[in-house]
Formats: C-alpha cells, sequence, structure tokens
C-alpha cells in the first residue's frame, strides 16, 4: 500500500456551455493527513470535490486524471465507482438538514452503507450504527438511531452524516463546508468530533471551505484555489502568516482580528464619549403564538425576546450578537418599528412604537438593510427606481434622480447601474444597491441586519469598510446585528450578546469580548477557530 | 452560506432548451390557429354553418366542397367545426376571468393577512373545490334554465379555489422575501406591496396556471354540452355537436371525430402553451452551484 | 396526532355543513321560486301556491335548512317529486354503479400512472421520457366522454367485445357487471391517468433533485438503487394528495360518462332529475357527492398525516 490515498493530475471542468470551471489543478493527498481546500465561492473547489467523488453533475465535462486508490474515478465504469464511493471515499455535505432523507430513520441511512458495502446482516448493522453515533458523541444512541432528521438537532444531524462517512472506514474523507450552516459553539463541537474520528479512523481528511480559522484549526497543509487553480499550497501555519499569492493575502488580510489568535493580546480601543441614547429599549418581550396541534390544547407560545432591555447612543455602532434563534432579527423589526412588542416599551428618536398612528415619521427615519442580497431587491425593478423608492414612498421633495445619482456615487458603483436589473450584480454590488436605498430618505439610525454574512470573505471587508465610511460620512448611528463575533468585534463600539431572547452580557467590545463577564459569552469567544490555530 | 460575487451565468442544458420551446412553438401554433380561425370564422366560412342543405345529408369526409362531410341536415361539419371554436374561447376567455378576478385576490388575501383570516378564506376555498364543475353547473342548471351562461359562470367559480390556492403559495413565498419587507419599512402600504410587487413576480406562475384552466374550462364546456346542459342550440358548440352525433353513431361515425378532434386539439394547443410559458419565464430559477 | 385528527375530523363536519348550506341556498333561493321551477312556466298561480303550501315554500330559510339538514342526517333525503320514491333509497341503489366505476377507474389510473411516470423520470431527457410525455400530453386534451363514444363504437358496436351500454346489475353475475363498467372505466382512466403520470413525473424528478440523493450516490448507490430506496419513498407523499384530487375529478367525470354508456348511476340520475325538474333529488344527490368528495379529502390528509414522519410528531 503506497503512502499516496489520491493522486489529482490535470483535472479540467467544463460546462456544457464551454466555461471552464476547474483550469488544471494537480495535487497529491497522502495517507492519514489533513488537507485544507479554500477558497470562495466560484472557485471550483466544491466542484473538485465532486470529480473526487465521480459525482459531477449533468451537463460537466471532465478532463484529466483522478487516480483513488490505484483507480481513476473519472475513467472507471459506474459499477465500479459504486463500489468505490462510501467505502474507499465518502464525503460529508454542508447542510444537513437536507443532506439527509427526511422521510428515513438516522440509523437505518447509516446502515445503509454498512450492509451495502460490508454485506452485514441487519443486526449488525445496528449494532455497528450504535456504535458509531457513540464514537460521534451522540447521546442514547440507540434512541436517536430511530430518530428522524427533523428530531434531532443541526449538530447532531452533522455528526451523523459524519458517522455515515466514516461507517465503511474509508481511506479518505471529503467534508463540503461542513460547518459552514452551523452556530458557532455547534461547529466547534463537530469540529472536535471530525478531529477526533479522522484520528480514530485513520482516514486522511480533505476539508473544503471558505472559513480560514476552520481550517487552520483541524488541518496541517492547505491549498488555496481561486478561478478554477490552485494559487498557493504548503503548511498550513506557514501559508496563513506569510502568504506570497496576491489572492491568498487577500483572503488572510480579510480575517478580523478577533480571529486572528486567541493568544496574541489585542489592542483595546479608545472608548468613545457617551451620548444621548436614541433607541431606548425597556423591558420588552415579544411572545408569538404556535399554530395549534391538537384541538383542545392549549395554545403554545415561543418567547422569542425575553425582558430585553438595552439603550443605543447617538452616533455609535452598536452590534447585536446572537446564536440561531437568539431573537436578534425579531429585536431588529421591533426596532424599525414592524413589530410591536407584547411587553415592555421602545422608543426610537423619542416616538414609542407601540404608538401606531405615529410611526410615520420613523419610516424615515430608521432603515434597514438586510441579509440576502438576492431576496432585498425586487428583480423587476430597475436598480434606480429600487433606489429611490423611498423617496417616492415617503413624497420626499427634491430631484430624486440627481439624489440617485449622489447615492450611487457614494457607494462606488458605476453610473450607469441606475438602467440596470439587480440579476446583472453581483452579491456584493447588490447589497451596495441596498445600502444607497437604505441611505435615499437621509435616516438618522441604519439597522444592518447580518448585511455581510451571505457574502464572499474579501467581498465582507470591503463591504464593512464601505459602511463605516458611509457611517461616519453621515453621521449616522448603526445598529450590527451578526452571528460572527469577529465582525461585531472590528466594526462595533458597544455590544449586546442575546442567548434564547435573553441579553446575557452587554458593554464595550473590549469589555464583553476581551474580558467576558458570563459563561455564555466565554464559551462563544473560546469557541471561535482561530487563524493560528490556537 | 456565500453567494457567488459574479453574476451567475445562465446555463440550461442545450437539448432541455430545445424540447421545452418546442412545447411552446407548437402550442403557440396551435393555440394561433384557433384563435385566428375564431376570428376568420366570423366572417366567412366555407359554407354557412346552418344552411340545410337536403341533397347533401350524410357526406363522407373528402366529398367535393365539404372537406369534413356533411351531418344529417347536410350541414357543412367544416364551417360548423370553424365556428364552435368561437365558442370554446368564449367560455374559456370568461371563465377563466372569473376565476381569476375572484381568485386572485382571495389567495392574495389570505397570504398577506395569514392567521384566521387565511385560514377561513382556505377552508372555504376548499368547500367550493369540493364542488366539481360539472356538479356545480348541474346545480345551476336545476335552478335556472340550461344555457352557456350558467355553465360558464359555474365553471369559472369552480376554478376560483386553484386560482386562489396557486396564488397563496406564490405570493407566500414572495412575502417572505427582504425586498417586500422593505417597502413596508419605508411606508408602503399593504396594498401597493401586493399588487406592485407581489404580484409582477408571480404572474409567471399565474399566467400558466390560467392557460391550464383555460384548458379545462374548454373540456368541460364541452363536457357540459354533450349532456345538454350547456351551450343550447342555435350556438354552434363542439361538445354539442357530439351529442347529436352519438345518436347517429350507426349511421355516420364519421361525424363524431371531428368535434372531437377539435377539441382535443385545442385543449392541447392550452396545455403546450402553458408548458412552454412555465419554462420560458423563469430563467433566473436555473442557478448552477459551483 | 390524534388531536390533528379530531380536528380534521371537525373542518371536515363543518365543509360539510357548509357545502348543504351552499347547496341548498342555490337550490331554494336562487331560482326564485323552487315551486315556479318544479311546475314550469306554464303553472297556474293557485297551483303554485298549492305546491308551496304543500312543500312548506312559505317558511323562512333557516327553518327549512335545517329541516332537511335534521331529516339528511338520519338518511331521509326526502322524497322525488316526480316519482314519490325516496330519494335517500334511490341514491343508495344509484351508488352500487358510480362508486365501483370510480374505483375501477381510480385502479386502472394506478397501474398505469405509478410505473409510467417512474419510468419516465428514471429515463429522463431519453426517448422514452419524450414518449411518456408526448402521450400524456394528448391524453390530456382528449374529452372522456369522446373517448367513451369512440371506444364504445370500435368494442362494442363493430367489434361487440362488450356491452354498448346499460348495466345488468350486480345480482346477475359479478363479472357480467364488471364488463358492462370495463369500457366506462377505461374512457375515465385514460384521461386521468395521462394527468397522473405527469405527476408522478414531475414529483420523482424534484426529489431526484434533492440533496439527500446526492448522499446516498456518495454512499455508493447506483442511480436506480438511489431512485428506488430514497426517491420514490419521498415522491410518494405529495401524489398522495393529488390522489385524493383525482378522486374527485373521477367521480365528476361519472356523472358524463354514464351518459355515454347508459349506466344507471348516480349521475344519470342527476341529469334526469334537471330534466325533470326535480329539486330536492338535485339537492339530494348533490350533496351526497360532495360529501363523498370532502370524506376523501378527510381520508387523504389523515394519511399524509400518518405517513410523513415529519408531520406524525405533532
Amino acid at each position: 500500500m503506497t503512502d499516496t490515498v489520491l493522486q489529482v493530475r490535470d483535472l479540467v471542468v467544463r460546462s456544457a456551455a464551454g466555461t471552464t470551471l476547474v483550469d488544471g489543478i494537480s495535487f497529491d493527498l497522502d495517507r492519514r493527513t489533513r488537507t485544507g481546500l479554500i477558497g470562495e465561492s466560484g472557485s471550483g473547489k466544491s466542484l473538485t470535490a465532486l470529480s473526487i467523488m465521480g459525482l459531477l453533475p449533468e451537463g460537466l465535462t471532465a478532463e484529466g486524471s483522478v487516480i483513488l486508490n490505484g483507480r481513476d474515478m473519472l475513467t472507471s465504469p459506474e459499477k465500479q465507482l459504486c463500489a468505490i464511493r462510501g467505502n474507499d471515499v465518502s464525503m460529508v455535505f454542508q447542510e444537513p438538514m437536507t443532506a439527509l432523507n427526511p422521510v428515513m430513520r438516522i440509523g437505518q441511512q447509516i446502515a445503509e452503507a454498512l450492509r451495502f458495502h460490508q454485506a452485514m446482516s441487519r443486526q449488525d448493522a445496528a449494532e455497528r450504527v450504535v456504535d458509531l453515533l457513540t464514537a460521534v458523541r451522540i447521546e442514547e444512541p440507540e434512541l436517536r438511531a430511530r430518530a428522524f432528521p427533523h428530531q434531532l438537532s443541526g449538530g447532531m444531524r452533522q455528526r451523523a452524516m459524519i458517522a455515515m462517512a466514516l461507517a465503511c472506514g474509508p481511506d479518505l474523507v471529503i467534508a463540503d463546508e461542513p460547518t459552514t450552516a452551523l452556530d458557532v459553539t455547534i461547529q466547534a463541537q463537530v469540529l472536535d468530533v471530525l478531529d477526533e474520528q479522522v484520528e480514530n479512523f485513520h482516514t486522511a481528511l480533505l476539508l473544503i471551505t471558505h472559513d480560514l480559522p476552520v481550517v487552520a484549526r483541524t488541518t496541517s497543509r492547505v491549498m488555496v484555489m481561486n478561478a478554477g487553480r490552485i494559487v498557493e499550497e504548503g503548511e498550513t501555519r506557514a501559508v496563513f502568516s506569510n502568504p506570497t499569492d496576491v489572492d491568498t493575502q487577500a483572503l488572510v488580510g480579510s480575517v478580523p482580528p478577533l480571529s486572528r489568535s486567541a493568544t496574541v493580546e489585542i489592542e483595546p480601543r479608545q472608548d468613545r464619549d457617551s451620548t444621548e441614547p436614541v433607541i431606548s429599549v425597556r423591558n420588552v418581550s415579544r411572545v408569538f403564538p404556535l399554530p395549534r396541534s391538537g384541538f383542545l390544547d392549549e395554545r403554545r407560545t415561543v418567547t422569542a425576546v425575553d425582558e430585553i432591555t438595552l439603550v443605543v447612543e447617538k452616533g455609535e455602532t452598536f452590534g447585536i450578537v446572537g446564536e440561531s434563534g437568539s431573537g436578534k432579527s425579531t429585536l431588529a423589526r421591533m426596532m424599525i418599528a414592524l413589530d410591536i412588542p407584547t411587553e415592555g416599551e421602545i422608543v426610537v428618536n423619542g416616538i414609542d412604537i407601540a404608538e401606531t398612528s405615529k410611526h410615520q415619521p420613523l419610516r424615515r427615519q430608521v432603515q434597514m438593510i438586510f441579509q440576502d442580497p438576492m431576496g432585498s431587491l425586487d428583480p423587476r425593478f430597475k436598480v434606480g427606481r429600487i433606489i429611490a423608492e423611498p423617496l417616492r414612498s415617503l413624497r420626499i421633495v427634491g430631484d430624486h434622480r440627481a439624489r440617485v445619482t449622489e447615492l450611487i456615487d457614494a457607494v462606488e458603483l458605476p453610473a450607469d447601474s441606475v438602467g440596470r436589473y439587480p440579476h446583472e450584480f453581483s452579491g456584493g454590488q447588490r447589497q451596495r444597491i441596498a445600502i444607497a436605498r437604505a441611505l435615499a430618505p437621509s435616516p438618522d439610525i441604519l439597522i444592518a441586519d447580518e448585511p455581510v454574512s451571505a457574502l464572499d470573505m474579501s467581498i465582507q471587508t470591503i463591504t464593512l469598510d464601505l459602511l463605516a465610511h458611509l457611517k461616519d460620512e453621515y453621521g449616522l448611528t448603526m445598529v450590527f446585528i451578526s452571528h460572527d463575533l469577529s465582525v461585531v468585534h472590528e466594526i462595533c463600539d458597544r455590544v449586546a450578546v442575546m442567548q434564547r431572547g435573553r441579553l446575557v452580557e452587554e458593554g464595550s467590545v473590549d469589555e464583553v469580548f476581551l474580558n467576558p463577564r458570563t459563561d455564555y459569552t466565554e464559551q462563544l469567544i473560546a469557541a471561535i477557530p482561530r487563524l493560528d490555530g490556537t | 452560506m456565500t453567494a457567488p460575487d459574479a453574476p451567475i451565468p445562465v446555463d440550461l442544458d442545450r437539448k432541455r432548451r430545445r424540447f421545452r420551446r418546442a412545447n411552446f412553438i407548437i402550442g403557440s401554433v396551435i393555440v394561433a390557429t384557433v384563435i385566428l380561425t375564431a376570428i376568420l370564422s366570423a366572417f366567412w366560412t366555407p359554407h354557412d354553418p346552418a344552411a340545410i342543405s337536403p341533397s347533401e345529408v350524410f357526406l363522407p369526409a373528402g366529398s367535393p366542397g365539404h372537406l369534413l362531410g356533411t351531418d344529417q341536415f347536410g350541414r357543412d361539419v367544416f364551417s360548423q367545426i370553424m365556428v364552435g371554436s368561437q365558442n370554446a374561447l368564449f367560455v374559456g376567455v370568461l371563465a377563466v376571468m372569473i376565476a381569476i378576478v375572484i381568485g386572485i385576490p382571495l389567495g392574495g388575501l389570505a397570504a398577506a393577512r395569514g392567521g384566521w383570516i387565511e385560514d377561513l378564506l382556505m377552508r372555504i376555498s376548499d368547500v367550493i373545490y369540493a364542488f366539481p364543475a360539472v356538479l356545480t353547473a348541474i346545480l345551476f342548471v336545476a335552478a335556472f334554465q340550461p344555457g352557456r351562461t350558467p355553465a360558464m359562470v359555474a365553471i369559472g367559480i369552480a376554478y376560483i379555489p386553484i386560482v386562489a390556492r396557486v396564488t397563496r403559495g406564490a405570493a407566500l413565498s414572495v412575502f417572505q422575501l427582504d425586498f417586500v419587507t422593505a417597502a413596508r419599512s419605508y411606508g408602503r402600504s399593504q396594498n401597493f406591496v401586493f399588487w406592485r410587487h407581489v404580484v409582477p413576480n408571480i404572474l409567471s406562475v399565474l399566467i400558466v396556471q390560467a392557460t391550464v384552466l383555460f384548458a379545462l374550462a374548454i373540456l368541460a364546456e364541452a363536457a357540459l354540452s354533450f349532456l345538454g346542459l350547456g351551450t343550447q342550440p342555435p350556438t354552434p358548440s363542439w361538445g354539442r355537436s357530439l351529442r347529436d352525433a352519438q345518436t347517429l353513431i350507426s349511421k355516420a361515425p364519421w361525424l363524431a371525430i371531428w368535434p372531437g378532434l377539435a377539441i382535443a386539439f385545442t385543449v392541447m394547443g392550452f396545455n403546450l402553451l402553458g408548458d412552454g410559458l412555465r419554462d420560458a419565464l423563469d430563467p433566473r430559477l436555473e442557478v448552477r452551484n459551483s | 396526532m390524534l388531536g390533528y385528527v379530531v380536528r380534521r375530523i371537525f373542518i371536515f363536519l363543518a365543509s360539510v355543513v357548509a357545502a348543504s348550506l351552499l347547496v341548498f341556498f342555490v337550490m331554494s333561493v336562487l331560482p326564485g321560486d323552487p315551486a315556479v321551477v318544479m311546475l314550469g312556466t306554464q303553472a297556474t298561480p293557485e297551483s303554485v301556491e298549492a305546491l308551496r303550501q304543500e312543500l312548506g315554500l312559505n317558511r323562512p330559510f333557516l327553518v327549512r335548512y335545517f329541516d332537511w339538514a335534521g331529516s339528511a342526517i338520519r338518511g331521509d333525503l326526502g322524497v322525488s317529486f316526480f316519482s314519490g320514491i325516496a330519494i335517500g333509497g334511490q341514491i343508495t341503489e344509484r351508488l352500487k354503479v358510480t362508486l365501483p366505476l370510480a374505483f375501477m377507474a381510480m385502479t386502472m389510473t394506478i397501474l398505469v400512472a405509478f410505473p409510467a411516470g417512474v419510468f419516465a423520470a428514471a429515463r429522463h431527457r431519453k426517448p422514452a421520457d419524450t414518449f411518456v410525455s408526448v402521450s400524456s400530453q394528448i391524453g390530456l386534451a382528449i374529452p372522456a366522454f369522446w373517448a367513451g363514444l369512440i371506444l364504445v363504437t370500435v368494442f362494442a358496436v363493430n367489434l361487440s367485445w362488450f356491452p354498448a351500454g346499460g348495466f345488468p346489475g350486480w345480482d346477475e353475475g359479478f363479472w357480467q357487471a364488471i364488463q358492462a363498467l370495463l369500457l366506462p372505466a377505461i374512457s375515465l382512466a385514460l384521461v386521468q391517468s395521462a394527468i397522473l403520470t405527469r405527476y408522478v413525473r414531475s414529483a420523482v424528478l424534484e426529489t431526484l433533485k434533492l440533496d439527500f440523493i446526492r448522499t446516498a450516490r456518495a454512499k455508493g448507490l447506483s442511480r436506480s438503487a438511489a431512485l428506488w430506496r430514497h426517491g420514490l419513498r419521498n415522491a410518494s407523499i405529495p401524489v398522495l394528495t393529488v390522489l385524493g384530487l383525482q378522486f374527485a375529478a373521477l367521480l365528476a367525470g361519472t356523472v358524463v360518462i354514464e351518459s355515454v354508456f347508459v349506466l344507471p348511476g348516480l349521475g344519470s340520475m342527476l341529469l334526469q332529475a334537471i330534466t325533470r325538474r326535480d329539486l330536492f333529488l338535485v339537492q339530494g344527490g348533490t350533496i351526497v357527492i360532495v360529501t363523498f368528495i370532502l370524506l376523501i379529502s378527510l381520508v387523504v390528509d389523515i394519511v399524509y398525516h400518518l405517513v410523513d414522519p415529519r408531520l406524525r410528531a405533532q
């Protein structure tokens, strides 16, 4: 048995229309090594993974050679490939909820691989499944094996997928963005399990992601892909501390300070002077009724926001940080007066949002930027019209055309953008359009709900810079909501940490991130993967 | 999940595109033919469809001057078929209009308000849906007189729930999108948001649904006229021609073929058009993940 | 789960009540004066008034409704104005033809559509798929009664393989009865199976695009193994709901087909009732059909909740 598990030579992948998606890459993977494959979306990293599995989507063609344990995955007959997949090489996918069959029990899905490749009896397979689930640290494995995917949490589902991938003891496991869809604390758990079991089962690991610190934490070697080519490769630590390629440098440079190192001290920021409050949240709760399941059951409720009190001061950038289900988006909707608290009071710019008749001025004073650049612009409207909409809706006097031109310029988009449609622009550009729209009515307060979470890392940095710059130039107050602590640390002055609707901790960014007072915050910070592997 | 930072190339499989376009082309050609026939027949037909000619009864197809033959009164079948298209289109248009005019606001309201209003509206819709078009027509015809109008109204009403449900489903997914929230946040009313933001974005779904319902309406009217409950004489109707043909099946079996073919041809045209439109109107959905 | 079933049954009952109100309304209020409808426009005012008294039509709407509904629940749907025979009994007799016909057509539809739809999806974009797609487009466009006419002409009149119409009754012999229903069922099934085939095909194709199919292939399953073991399980769930709708369409279709084949079913009863202006008969027959349709919908919803584990856990 040689040391090399996988040998890729001059792999080229083309689309049906002829576009080159992977442009001639070559690399080797040795047994029991852990390698990272980094790249932004469109770099071709996922296609490389699918080529290794021989699972390219229809319409794409591949050239070159992909030799796994002596067999060429690009040219071998399908029957042989079926015997190899799941047995010699297996894959863990990004979204565990959709990657698992929702109507089949977890145990059955894991056992399927065992019974197919190793001809195990039902009994033996069931026992093995329990062993596997225990190995990935799923409690009550016998019970969980009989569960359906929707009955498990996100982290558990992903660990089950890992169990499924390792079931037959493959020589190589490919993990494609395995933790991107998970909260940071869950991500840490899953990565731990992946670490452990890859070690345990003596497999090689190819970890594909856009998240550099995740790669730093788990791998010893890394390859960086851009536009279908491998632009840099080497030992992980070395590449990240001294990248030689321009694109890699940009990627490394876009990693926020908090994600760089757990041990190196971060400079504390100068505290800004306190100013008067513009948003005042007092004992606010928001309770939602759930649809009735039984006929005679009592109405069940979910408390999205639970007695929160905080203050946002004029001119500051206030961060709200929380994992999924923390209630931060619900709170954001209330701040922009699109929803009313069940209890408590929110006063924005002196107006109590509970008094719906007096809302009107707020529609101009508070604007929002949303997460999904695809969904936040009406695909049927031209860009110029989109940006001018708030002006029309709020009946703001003045030359709308001129204002739109001014704004397009301010967000650094070409002037002819106004005549084009959203789908002609990239994700980052669409966010700029959204920012221009938000700034159109000259608001005082900007609420940004995960504004960069859906963007590539390098674009994130550019967009954040733009936001910070515009905020200063227009003298805005900004509320910045995100699940990404390091981004919040980078651009906010003060921050509030939310968990399951409750306010866990609040203070200046230095106080909360560098000297957390609560366990939860500490956990959150400890869970952040760091670029230097600490 | 990261969004690519370059505009996404729309990369449809060439073969698929061809097949879909074939649907659209064939469908449009057929529908255009039917519409043109209807218009033309208002001004000219080879013979007067009502002209009785006792010397030319039961001529088979291919007889000189009568492409498709004549019926028991010597009337030219081809002319009858041509004029019948007017009736089919008329019923289709009106029935679908009734369904749309009531169904879209119904579904839209349900999607916009949610809660108990949505529940109630959908339950009402389900009750109406339990009355198939033919049954509703029977009810109406029993209460009033047999005729084209009660039949048309009945068909239209029977399709309201379909339109409502489709509208609600499509509108719901658009309501989730952020640009709707954004519009509300800078002061647009629910009404404006629905008509100017949501509807344009669900238009393709509705258009496709409308063509499908058009086809179904033609089938339903044919069935009703066949039973004697729909279009009454002297208005020509393909369904009623089949009714007449049924009694003469032993003497002139070919009389049963042409109206049936006309119906099938027209219905297929609308169905193909709908299929083709569905694929032609939503290319932006085809996004390839890298 | 039980909570859901209870709630759903309640909705069913409420729907039946709402439907019956609708039917009653259309029959008693819309035509203006039902007595005039029943006697014809030539009737003298005296006879009209007499009929109104006799039928209690001068009572307020709700009183009449509750009277009718109350009896209906106990099985008494009134008496046919034309024949004097109890409507309930008539309907039961007719159902013995219509229901088996609908079931036969449904069975044939499923037996054809499921394999055809799956087959077409498995051979997507190959000639076999095109063939199925084209055939189903044609099948969709054919009016069922026309198909019936043609089938009767060819197989019954010309070839004499089947009876040209009529129904011998179940007492005469099981197979004779089935024979009489065969051509009508085929006519109905022709159209419905075209519809269902397209639906099954698209459901399977949609399912095949989902992520877990890719996971199955990554485990080593072949394309067809992934289709059979993962795809079908999932695709069958939405198809279930369509089956319910199909049955309703079939019931409606029987009304027309019975006319082609001269079958003494519920549909032909309704048609005769219209000609004879027997409003009560139309009322009774309609509400029975609607109730059946609502019942099917109830059963489908509950089965759907049972079969989909994501819904069961409530």
